[in-house]
């Protein structure tokens, strides 16, 4: 889901990298209280997340996925981590590797890692006591739906194509790589609670 | 330590075994803009990529996991120290 070079506007470019510099700004502030001690372990899930969005999946019709991993990060480490963790993803992404265009660095770490981050964290911390497996799937689908929409509307107001086709396009392809972002996310989740205990309870 | 360098040789396995069964389909966004006929253009070259075979592309993640361990590592310390 990394845009390219050449599918946004100059203003969408301009507003997307204003958001994410302010959301960026803000969660390093934020970050201020960051335990010391489990920096290493943000470093970690950080290499996890680029490891694993090398690794496309399957869905119908041709088509792939990969995990996104903003809201698997938040739900372990807070929302504030996630965003720092997806920041340098994406930089490494897509300063060295190419993957997404540099002109809409912006608006890949919005629509990958701030909405998973702040979007799926905060539905996540209200169903899960509820249902916590229930939480983390829904939290992690949405991230990528929503993600994806944000997407369609950055691509579709920056062109003049058929708004409407791109958008269900994308709604489309994301409910279900979503569907695989969620069962990623509960065993990842799992795993990690399972093999470090000791990440216990995270400050938000 | 014991545990970060455990988890990065974790990650790294889990990477060498899941590489070959990755997806070359188009993703969600590459498909669609195949279907309204959109094209990138790109600005910028990047000097690496994931390589073609299994061992090119395990060696690319490897670089690319030391340096995203190590950016965010650095970014996470830069904002305890300012």
């Amino acid at each position: 889901m990394h845009i390219p070079d050449g599918l946004l506007s100059m203003p969408m470019i301009i507003i997307t990298y204003a958001i994410t510099i302010m959301g960026i700004v803000y969660s390093l502030r934020k970050l201020k209280n960051f335990p010391e001690d489990k920096i290493p372990l943000l470093g970690l899930f950080a290499a996890g997340v680029f490891a694993a969005q090398m690794v496309n999946f399957p869905i119908i019709g041709g088509v792939s996925g990969h995990l996104l991993g903003a809201t698997l990060v938040a739900i372990l480490l807070g929302p504030y981590a996630a965003i720092l963790v997806m920041t340098a993803v994406l930089i490494i992404q897509t300063l060295l590797f190419g993957d997404g265009g540099i002109t809409a660095m912006g608006a890949n770490i919005l629509n990958m890692g701030i909405v998973g981050a702040s979007l799926g964290y905060a539905t996540y911390s209200k169903l899960k006591d509820m249902n916590e497996v229930i939480a983390i799937g829904f939290a992690s689908w949405l991230s990528v739906v929503v993600g994806a929409t944000l997407t369609a509307i950055e691509i579709g107001l920056s062109k003049s194509l058929p708004f409407m086709k791109v958008l269900t396009l994308m709604i489309g392809y994301h409910v279900i790589i979503g569907i695989g972002e969620a069962i990623l996310t509960l065993f990842i989740i799992k795993a990690v609670k399972t093999k470090l205990p000791e990440i216990g309870g995270v400050p938000a | 330590m014991r545990t970060i360098i455990k988890g990065l040789i974790v990650i790294i396995v889990l990477l060498a075994i899941a590489l070959p069964f990755a997806s070359e389909n188009p993703d969600g966004l590459e498909a669609t803009m195949e279907k309204v006929g959109l094209e990138e253009n790109p600005i910028y070259e990047a000097p690496l990529d994931y390589g073609e075979t299994w061992g090119q592309s395990l060696v690319m993640g490897v670089i690319g996991i030391i340096l995203v361990f190590g950016v965010s590592y650095g970014l996470a310390k830069l904002t305890k120290g300012a």
